[in-house]
């Protein structure tokens, strides 16, 4: 059984420097043994069934691999926009196949800060995957207000935990109908909280994952506390994340 | 033009309103604007073709059906006998229950909470017609109609108007018409609600 912590990193946002950043991190903060890897996202078939929705279906002006609106001018909301975004993530779900049964992994975001010690996850319950909650959309329901909008997810699957194979369905559910998932949802957490949340019609797919404790894994300052293991950097522009992520 | 008359509709209102106060404050607006004229516009307009057309349909499904204060109405004028809602909204299911309580009684409604493409598997098809108002919501219906019956009629609409949420707007009535997938035309028109223009098409597949 061996414990992974994995990135990806693709486009020209993120750097080698950022993966060598989150590396000093995890060697920093990680008291069990483990394994620092990437998976490859980026060839195959799935991979290429994703770029053609991106082509065919990003209506957007700014760069399709952002996941905010960054432009305030821009005439529509980053969810609105379609394309292929971070879709990508969840062919991590097969490419798992390659792993022990037994094997567990943590999924980070290059634009992570870790605060903690990370043994902490695998020592979690995995009869569900995990994933981290924005609790922050709870605020004056913000969530429920934006669902029909395909907007506020409270999924952010900036920081994952699973066994290989355990979520193979988000990967079989994505590949069913691609170009419905890129064009309606526009960016994959809103996907996967409508098609893995609470409202989820089938369900074997509703209430799919655990949520970590909402002080352990942070993106909205306001939860952090001296138990806080990771801070993600959310809903930041690529210079502030860059700031912090790379001091 | 219709006239909304005195139809029990205002305790089915009141009902809507206190429910909205009671368990979903953070959807007054949305549920306000589901009341505006333009929107009763919209609606009015298929129930009026539908008529001209003398489809008489008895069994109809009807797609991002949102909330339907004022559709239950034209459910009825249209003499429809079963009507099933879709929508993927979790508060459209129990606002609507309340918001078509007056018609109950003369027609049957079903509600299913599910997105109509992704969980298209689970939508009935043995129906007479689809009504879709929310085409600028949602992917190209050529999709969806390619996979029903020819004898079904869908009757979709969209606009132009840029807005929160319209992913799929059309620049011309004849786009959108390419966009449904629908070639046995019975009728398409459009007409200005709203500041913007707003298309409509009923027919089936070829």
């Amino acid at each position: 059984m061996v414990n992974r912590i994995v990135y990806l990193r693709w486009g020209e946002r993120y750097t080698q420097d950022h993966v060598d950043a989150l590396h000093e991190q995890v060697k920093a903060n990680c008291s069990v043994p483990f394994e620092f890897h990437t998976f490859d996202c980026h060839v195959g078939q799935a991979f290429d069934q994703l770029e053609q929705c991106q082509i065919k279906h990003f209506r957007g002006i700014g760069d399709p691999e952002s996941s905010i609106t960054e432009n305030p001018l821009s005439p529509m909301v980053r969810e609105d926009e379609g394309g292929m975004a971070h879709f990508r993530k969840y062919i991590m779900f097969m490419r798992d196949q390659s792993c022990d049964p037994e094997d567990k992994i943590l999924y980070l975001d290059l634009d992570t800060i870790i605060k903690g010690d990370l043994a902490y996850f695998f020592d979690l319950d995995m009869s569900k995957p995990w994933i981290f909650r924005s609790w922050q959309f709870n605020a004056q329901m913000m969530w429920k207000r934006l669902y029909p909008l395909r907007s506020c997810p409270y999924f952010n699957s900036s920081v994952m935990l699973w066994k290989p194979n355990q979520c193979r369905k988000v990967f079989d559910e994505l590949m069913r109908a691609p170009d419905i998932a890129v064009h309606n949802y526009g960016v994959n957490d809103n996907w996967l909280f409508h098609r893995f949340g609470p409202h989820a019609y089938t369900e074997d797919h509703r209430d799919f994952f655990n949520f970590f404790d909402k002080h352990k894994v942070v993106s909205d300052s306001k939860y952090l506390t001296n138990d806080t293991i990771i801070h993600t950097l959310a809903g930041m522009t690529m210079n502030e994340k860059n700031e912090l992520c790379l001091q | 033009m219709f006239t909304i008359r005195d139809y029990n509709m205002n305790q089915s209102l009141v009902d809507c309103l206190f429910g909205i106060d009671q368990q979903a404050p953070h959807r007054k607006n949305d549920f306000y604007k589901s009341l505006s004229p333009s929107v009763l516009e919209q609606n009015i307009w298929w129930a009026e073709e539908i008529l001209n057309l003398r489809l008489n349909p008895k069994r109809v499904n009807v797609f991002g059906a949102g909330f339907a204060f004022y559709q239950g109405y034209l459910f009825q004028r249209t003499r429809m006998e079963n009507v099933a809602l879709y929508d993927y909204d979790p508060d459209a299911m129990w606002l609507n229950w309340r918001a078509l309580h007056h018609i109950r009684k003369n027609v049957e409604i079903e509600q299913k909470q599910l997105d109509v493409f992704l969980d298209h598997e689970y939508i009935r098809r043995d129906i007479d017609m689809v009504i879709n108002t929310s085409c600028e919501c949602m992917y190209d219906m050529s999709w969806i109609v390619e996979k029903y019956e020819k004898d079904v009629t869908f009757v979709l609409q969209s606009t132009n108007k840029p807005d929160r949420g319209n992913i799929n707007t059309h620049e011309s009535l004849g786009r959108f018409i390419t966009s449904t997938g629908i070639g046995n035309i019975l009728y398409a028109e459009k007409k200005n609600i709203d500041n913007h223009e707003r298309y409509m098409v009923i027919g089936s597949r070829k």
